[in-house]
């Protein structure tokens, strides 16, 4: 029933009776409607299974009650970007909402692939200075767009984006800052290379639990207490997503570690890679082959954390005389 | 079902129109069904578009419609219908009764596209209404067909013959290996236990088998077929070798990229589940993907347990040119041939000769056998470029 009466809402804004000035109706509508949909969802989901559509050709989709809700609320957004009143009364101001309220609902769905119909959408038409939109749709937005981003690998962007939300969300609603940080935190590692500060941390216990010895870690090339830090908050990770993108951090701290053997073997620009074997078994606690290792260096070299070559032949790694681990290092994945 | 719209002629469109505009609200769920019907018809007789539709009347509709009998409801119309019952007085004093049927008009020639779609529910939604079809045919063997409407009871196999359809088709695919012709009947059999509503064991044994024949011929598009109905059917509770096709999954995964699916697995993953000895060789090859460890990865290649060889043979060049291009950056002044043909876990030295020559390195000229790094670098990468995109199918 809900579903009917978002839709007659939807129908009377597309056909100008409601403004700008009702969007506040449509919010609500398709707010409620959304976690409608999730609870049905819930409902469902042993129900769903039962056939209820039956179709020969078993590739058609069986459609998900959220689903159904998501297409709804693109309608609306369709809706409110397409309008051609004057700014005053347009029902362009509710395009970031319903953005964000969409973006949730995909995030859930896990289709991300359908937001950039949305974003495409968004470029052609002529919508007004983000600025202008109210403060909490913005941080909706841009937390949005930092987790798309996120989970596309472009870290770099995904760190832009959820610097502004962060910036933006006022500083009492900490348990939103708390989801940004969740992914911001890890994009600007992978991104630029820099760790969250103490002082940051230390307003967010549950991020300070597990990034503060993450981190330590990484600095120290202490590869061991990396792994099992990571090991051991696997599960909290996976749920937030974030555990694939930290793998990718590992790296900094092999760096790290490497650049300890290379420290030890007095910088010498030729190290055996037997060094580094050494290093390597010490930390995972097992042999580790030879090729393995060479391996981890060509993959280091490849990435720019290491200035130098390997010679297999000889079992050698040659390094730069100068600033073989260089600092900064532009990300590549 | 088909992604392609059904293609209507004009006139058909506009015969549908009139008749919608004769109709008034007490029969036009009947209009519609037996508009269906009739529109059936001579779609089963070929000649929607030989038929003259403006010259047919609303009497061609007569032997259809059916006062009595209650048709069943199409379930867009049920909210179009609330949707009109929530409306309200004040918005039809608003519109004329021509805006009225115009509107309802165009709906309808809009929603046409989906009619066929529509239609083949709306007749499940009778025959679940009526319960699912006890099959009654003994043929052990029989092709598939798409169908478009109820399924002929006489044509459907019942349980105990699908049981021995099966055991008839493993020993065939053994001795004739035709996947063409095996492909077709396990399509058929989905089909009929489908119908009849049957989920258990031996649904879940029927779709392993089809999708572990389905790897070995590398038809990604039915083993995918396969693998979302075996979740479906698993989520129900029905038992099955859910670890092994668990590892498929995440093989696929990796196939694919689908780091949102991978994330979503990783966090749904329980104890019992990591044991296993095949989902914890697929999780290594995740692991070693995911920080291109290239060396671990082929050597978990040649290892790969039950049919997930296949899966990784899908993607295997993707990761040797990586590998490869990894190699060309860090390797200097030269690798011999064999020593990168055993990184790259090639056990022919025939196909490590066409994938290499692929890649276009240059030769060491005073040593033949090793290939100069730096060189090669640039052919290598280019070669890279080609991977870039993989689409559901499987389909480069």
């Amino acid at each position: 029933h809900h579903l009917a009466f978002t839709q007659h809402i939807i129908r009377l804004f597309s056909s100008g009776v409601c403004t700008g000035v009702h969007l506040p109706v449509l919010f609500t509508a398709c707010k409620d409607l959304r976690f409608m949909g999730i609870l049905l969802e819930k409902e469902n989901t042993l129900k769903k299974q039962s056939f209820n559509y039956y179709s020969e050709d078993e590739s058609m989709e069986q459609e998900n009650s959220l689903h159904v809700v998501a297409r709804v609320v693109n309608r609306a957004f369709t809706v409110c970007i397409n309008d051609r009143a004057p700014l005053a009364t347009s029902r362009k101001w509710g395009a970031f909402y319903i953005m964000g309220l969409l973006f949730k609902m995909y995030l859930r769905l896990n289709c991300i692939h359908l937001t950039k119909n949305v974003l495409r959408a968004m470029k052609v038409v002529d919508l007004p200075d983000i600025t202008h939109f109210p403060k909490s749709h913005i941080v909706m937005f841009r937390y949005y767009m930092g987790i798309v981003n996120f989970l596309n690998q472009d870290y770099s962007t995904a760190d832009q984006e959820l610097d502004t939300a962060f910036h933006l969300c006022h500083k009492t609603y900490t348990r939103n800052l708390e989801l940004i940080l969740a992914f911001w935190i890890p994009s600007r590692i992978l991104s630029r290379h820099m760790f969250p500060t103490q002082k940051l941390l230390s307003r967010f216990p549950s991020m300070a639990a597990v990034y503060v010895p993450l981190c330590q870690h990484i600095r120290s090339g202490n590869l061991r207490a990396f792994d099992d830090c990571l090991k051991k908050n696997e599960a909290l990770l996976a749920k937030t997503r974030t555990f694939i993108a930290l793998e990718k951090i590992r790296e900094l701290c092999l760096r790290n570690l490497f650049r300890k053997v290379w420290l030890m073997c007095g910088k010498s620009t030729r190290i055996p890679i037997e060094c580094y074997q050494m290093a390597i078994c010490h930390a995972k606690q097992q042999e580790v082959p030879l090729l393995r290792v060479e391996t981890l260096i060509a993959n280091l070299i490849y990435r720019g954390y290491i200035k130098g070559y390997l010679s297999h032949d000889r079992s050698m790694s040659v390094l730069s005389a100068k600033d073989p681990f260089p600092i900064t290092v532009p990300v590549r994945m | 079902m088909s992604s392609d719209k059904p293609q209507w002629p004009e006139a058909l469109k506009s015969f549908v129109g009139r008749c919608f505009q004769e109709a008034d609200d007490s029969n036009r769920l009947n209009v519609e069904s037996a508009l269906k019907e009739l529109i059936s018809k001579h779609y089963k007789q070929g000649d929607i578009w030989t038929t003259d539709w403006n010259a047919i009347g609303m009497e061609a509709l007569a032997p259809f419609l059916d006062q009595e009998q209650q048709k069943v409801v199409i379930p867009l119309d049920k909210k179009r219908k609330a949707a009109n019952n929530e409306l309200g007085k004040p918005k039809d004093e608003k519109s004329t009764d021509n805006d009225k049927l115009d509107k309802r008009r165009k709906r309808f020639e809009a929603e046409f596209q989906n009619f066929q779609r529509k239609n083949v529910r709306s007749k499940n939604d009778d025959q679940n209404q009526l319960g699912p079809i006890i099959g009654k045919s003994t043929q052990l063997e029989k092709r598939y067909l798409r169908l478009t409407s109820a399924p002929d009871p006489n044509t459907v196999r019942p349980l105990p013959i699908l049981k021995r359809t099966l055991e008839l088709l493993k020993s065939k695919w053994k001795s004739e290996k035709n996947y063409a012709y095996i492909c077709d009947q396990f399509k058929s059999m989905r089909q009929d236990l489908t119908v009849q509503h049957i989920q258990n064991e031996f649904t879940v044994q029927v779709y392993e088998i089809h999708a572990r024949i389905a790897l070995e011929k590398a038809d990604v598009g039915e083993y995918n077929q396969c693998q979302s109905q075996l979740m479906n059917l698993y989520n129900l509770g029905i038992p099955g070798k859910t670890n092994e096709f668990l590892a498929y999954r995440i093989l696929y995964n990796l196939y694919t990229k689908n780091t949102s699916e991978l994330n979503t697995i990783l966090a749904t993953l329980t104890e019992e589940e990591k044991q296993h000895e095949a989902v914890q060789h697929a999780l290594q090859v995740r692991e070693a993907l995911a920080s291109t460890d290239y060396y671990t990865f082929f050597q978990l290649y040649l290892i790969t347990p039950n049919m997930g060889g296949y899966l990784l043979d899908l993607f295997i060049e993707r990761e040797r040119v990586n590998a490869l291009s990894i190699m060309c950056k860090a390797y200097r002044p030269s690798l011999d041939t064999t020593f990168v043909a055993n990184m790259l876990a090639f056990e022919d030295m025939d196909e490590f000769k066409t994938f290499i020559s692929s890649c276009n390195v240059v030769y060491d000229a005073k040593q033949p056998d090793h290939i100069l790094m730096r060189d090669s670098m640039d052919s290598v990468e280019r070669r890279k470029k080609k991977f870039s995109v993989v689409d559901i199918k499987g389909q480069i």
